[in-house]
């Protein structure tokens, strides 16, 4: 990667103030680790943000999952357990999307698992 | 017809019911919480998303987890549970006057048509959204539009995808959420259109809900038609230049779906059909510093009073609200009036008080005082009513750049948060409170928005060692 590259922009979300990051990759350092400069943010929380979000980037996935039969409520609400790295969520939701589930639901009852990935019922369904 | 007769009805069993109902109960007060929806939760049902619950859980959950925790906390427990009537809505709201309390005339499929008659009434039923003619869309009428929060019950709770291809008019947090949303289930969303300059939802909803899938967001552009004679087809998207259409540069995207995310409105009807004065700002009705209406007994939190961006602050006031209905209550009682068979249940939550309630300071007699009930025996005091009914209301006004505040003043003896929302977008702006003219506080914000409601707590004022009279007022003035 080389060092003349456009800025990548950014803004920070650790906060409502919402700086506006400029971002530049300085090379590799000594155990291959990209390298990153950046600037624009009012403090420390933004360099922490943009080096995660550069890095590993996560997100927090909810969607609804089909309820099986005829119960009065048709989806059942689900989360992540904690956030899930976003290259994944495509094939999470897909999985998700074409499962269904038997009630009764308790909300925190694991409706799949995916990759060490553990989705959680958010509601009870009768 | 059966009747029920309780000491405090809360209409509404979402966020800002459940917390008020909770509130009343602990005080021994009879309460029950009238539900039109077949379960407890409201709205906080089909916001699938995360993010509720930091300040009161001290936690991120999901809408439906918040709802949950809050209804176990609520029926779950074994002393002075709330009573709940679900499937049930309330057709009218009658104050019948002074001492003689509510009538709620309700309907519901188990019960038919029947009369709750209470005491006080909490008023917790939320807010509605605003819709195309609200903002006036010219064009045609096909099928296909619909508001933000409609299709988040759909997607979410009926499991019915609106479209295709959609457009959202208005980047308030509904909106881009339901962007979000929409990629996630199959649709493609094309454009968000916000009229303002700038964004109205959070910032990490633009970068989560827009950035992250690349969704362009048109700031200061407007929808200025809608094409498609049985289902939408089209819209036209113009930019304002100076406040004006600009439409030589209108261009057009095709799309099955516009969903509007433009606003929400107070449901405030049945405060206004019992007589309480309605602030033409919020919607809501205008409440004292125990969030009372100008009906006495009729108290009023949540979406209701005011909309919230935060649910976690929707309980907040909710419990204020409970309190201030419990110390009412307490106050009828003190006063002879009424007493209801159910005084006896909070025999439990009162006992001491009376030692608590030599601890206030006692203004009768000062002139300055309203309510003080001089020459009524002495209270039974509950908990809540430490202060003897003395109160001393201040009026809050909002100053510049504030669009409104609530309540529309305060307690000097019981001082409870103020809440309200800026009219301007600021880094590092300045928040300034002046009594009659005299500044008493300022305070640094390192960010304010209108999107973002700010409270400030008003204990911090000191406003008891102040010099005041019934005339006076407070400002709150952003700069």
């Amino acid at each position: 990667m080389s060092t003349t590259q456009q800025p990548r922009e950014m803004i920070c979300i650790a906060c409502p103030v919402g700086c506006h990051l400029s971002i530049t990759t300085k090379g590799t350092d000594a155990q291959g680790k990209v390298d990153y400069e950046i600037q624009g943010n009012k403090c420390p929380r933004g360099v922490v943000y943009a080096q995660e979000e550069l890095r590993s980037p996560k997100r927090m996935l909810t969607t609804t999952v089909r309820v099986a039969g005829k119960a009065a409520q048709r989806r059942v609400p689900v989360r992540s357990e904690a956030a899930v790295p976003v290259g994944i969520i495509p094939e999470l939701l897909k999985k998700l999307h074409d499962i269904d589930c038997t009630p009764p639901i308790s909300r925190g009852q694991e409706v799949l698992e995916f990759e060490g990935i553990k989705i959680l019922a958010s509601h009870r369904v009768e | 017809m059966t009747d029920f007769k309780v000491d405090a009805a809360v209409i509404g069993g979402g966020a800002a019911g459940m917390s008020a109902a909770r509130a009343l109960a602990d005080k021994g007060y009879s309460t029950l919480i009238v539900e039109r929806e077949n379960q407890l939760g409201g709205i906080l049902l089909q916001c699938i998303h995360n993010g509720f619950g930091v300040h009161e859980f001290k936690e991120e959950l999901t809408g439906p987890e918040y709802a949950e925790r809050w209804e176990e906390m609520v029926v779950g427990l074994d002393s002075s549970i709330p009573q709940v009537f679900l499937d049930t809505t309330v057709m009218e709201l009658h104050y019948e006057g002074e001492g003689a309390g509510y009538t709620l005339v309700c309907v519901s499929p188990a019960k038919g048509f029947f009369h709750i008659l209470a005491d006080s009434v909490i008023l917790t039923s939320g807010c509605r959204e605003r819709n195309r003619g609200n903002i006036r869309i010219p064009g045609t009428r096909p099928a296909g539009v619909y508001t933000a929060g409609l299709a988040q019950r759909m997607v979410n709770m009926e499991g019915l995808l609106p479209g295709k291809n959609a457009v959202i008019v208005g980047s308030g947090d509904i909106g881009l959420i339901m962007a979000r949303r929409l990629m996630w289930s199959g649709c493609k969303v094309h454009a968000v259109v916000e009229i303002q300059p700038y964004p109205s939802g959070l910032t990490r909803n633009i970068v989560q809900c827009l950035n992250d899938f690349k969704i362009p967001l048109y700031l200061s552009h407007v929808i200025s038609k809608i094409h498609g004679k049985h289902r939408i087809e089209a819209v036209d998207i113009t930019p304002l230049e100076n406040g004006r259409e600009n439409p030589d540069k209108t261009f057009t995207i095709e799309c099955d779906t516009l969903l509007l995310s433009v606003g929400l409105v107070p449901s405030s009807e049945l405060a206004q059909e019992a007589g309480a004065e309605i602030n033409p700002v919020t919607g809501g009705p205008v409440v004292d510093g125990h969030l009372m209406t100008t009906v006495p007994g009729l108290f009023a939190a949540g979406n209701v009073l005011h909309v919230h961006d935060l649910v976690d602050f929707v309980s907040a006031e909710a419990r204020r609200a409970g309190d201030g209905a419990a110390r009412f209550l307490a106050q009828r009682r003190g006063d002879g009036l009424a007493p209801s068979a159910a005084a006896s249940t909070g025999a439990g939550a009162v006992t001491g008080a009376n030692t608590a309630g030599a601890a206030r300071p006692v203004a009768a007699g000062s002139g300055e005082v309203t309510g003080a009930g001089s020459g009524a025996p002495p209270p039974p005091a509950t908990a809540a009513m430490t202060d003897n009914g003395a109160s001393l209301e201040v009026r809050v006004r909002p100053g510049s750049n504030v669009r409104y505040v609530v309540p529309g003043s305060i307690d000097v003896y019981q001082p409870i948060p103020v809440m309200f929302r800026p009219m301007i977008v600021k880094n590092s702006a300045k928040l300034s409170i002046y009594l009659d003219g005299q500044l008493i506080r300022e305070q640094k914000k390192a960010h304010v928005q209108p999107s973002e409601m700010v409270e400030i707590d008003t204990s911090k004022l000191d406003l008891g060692k102040m010099k005041l009279s019934k005339d006076s007022v407070l400002e709150v003035v952003l700069l």
